[in-house]
């Protein structure tokens, strides 16, 4: 199946969109809910963790989680070089 | 450049306060989350052996009750000698921090210093980990320099950079995810940013503000 460019930057640009509506919603949340949100919050973080902690006795899905992390490190690595190779590696000086 | 601080001692929601004078952020909160409770045992390694640091990247955000979870916790760390590196790769062993890959002090050293980030597994788990570098760089340096002290649940210090700094770097990073990261950040704490010090650095930095409330382009 192809789509076009135009369908690919049009739904890029909505998921955007939907992200900094959640992100305004989410501050907006803990403001208004303050620390009934962190219990929320906080026990759903535990909660993954744990799920987390238990995938990970399976050495099949560590191995891949390990690959998938290097991987990823990799491509943060590049593409912040990428944006700004003199700021990154070698900042100007005041 | 003038290091960003909250002005004045406000509250943001009922259980974040800021203290201009010391320059210190609470939390109030009952447990840690375990990716806090790792910052806080690595924070505290990084005490012991007398290295300062600051926690940058996505994890700030979280601190401030972002719902998302990240595969990993960045430090800066102050860069030091060779002798004090050991003695902090000792501190960290002794915590149940280990290098992954497995590495040894005089390798990892080699690797901080080029600016390369080491990576640090905890208790077997291979995420989260810790991503720590050297800041080497002006503006790790910066924020390094001009820390805040955030205090979670009343006792866990940990270290962030200044909020305007950690805004715009955000911004200037500009994947989907970090630009939520700014504005989530942005529309908790604008009551307390210091405006001037967003702004100028938001030239520096040659990032857009306004796509912090979604003015861009208007």
């Amino acid at each position: 199946m192809r789509v076009s460019r135009e369908k690919l930057e049009e739904e890029r640009k909505r998921l955007r969109e939907e992200r900094i509506r959640q992100a305004v919603w989410e501050a907006e949340m803990v403001k208004k809910l303050g620390a009934r949100w962190f219990e929320m919050r906080d026990r759903w973080m535990v909660e993954a963790y744990r799920a987390d902690t238990e995938a990970m006795r399976n050495p099949r899905i560590r191995e891949a989680v390990l690959r998938a992390v290097l991987a990823s490190a990799r491509l943060r690595e590049e593409a912040a070089r990428r944006l700004d190779p003199d700021l990154y590696l070698h900042p100007p000086e005041d | 450049m003038s290091p960003g601080m909250p002005g004045g001692a406000e509250s943001v929601a009922d259980v974040i306060s800021f203290d201009a004078g010391s320059r210190r952020v609470s939390i109030e909160k009952g447990v840690l989350t375990p990716e806090e409770t790792l910052a806080a045992r690595f924070a505290g390694a990084l005490r012991r052996a007398g290295v300062g640091y600051v926690i940058v990247g996505g994890f700030v955000a979280i601190l401030f009750g972002r719902i998302r979870r990240s595969e990993d916790i960045d430090f800066l760390l102050q860069p030091v000698g060779f002798s004090e590196f050991e003695q902090l790769y000792r501190c960290l062993r002794e915590e149940g921090f280990n290098p992954a890959p497995r590495a040894s002090p005089a390798e990892l050293y080699e690797k901080a210093m080029r600016g390369a980030s080491m990576r640090f597994e905890f208790g077997g788990m291979a995420t989260p980990y810790v991503d720590a570098r050297f800041a080497l760089r002006r503006y790790q340096r910066v924020a390094l320099d001009n820390a805040l002290t955030l205090v979670l649940g009343g006792r866990h210090e940990l270290k962030i950079p200044p909020l305007e700094l950690q805004i715009v770097y955000k911004l200037w990073l500009g994947s989907d995810k970090d630009v939520g990261d700014a504005v989530f950040l942005y529309t908790l704490l604008k009551d307390v940013l210091d405006h001037g010090e967003l702004e100028s650095l938001a030239r520096e930095f040659g990032v857009d503000i306004d796509r912090l409330t979604g003015d861009e382009g208007r």
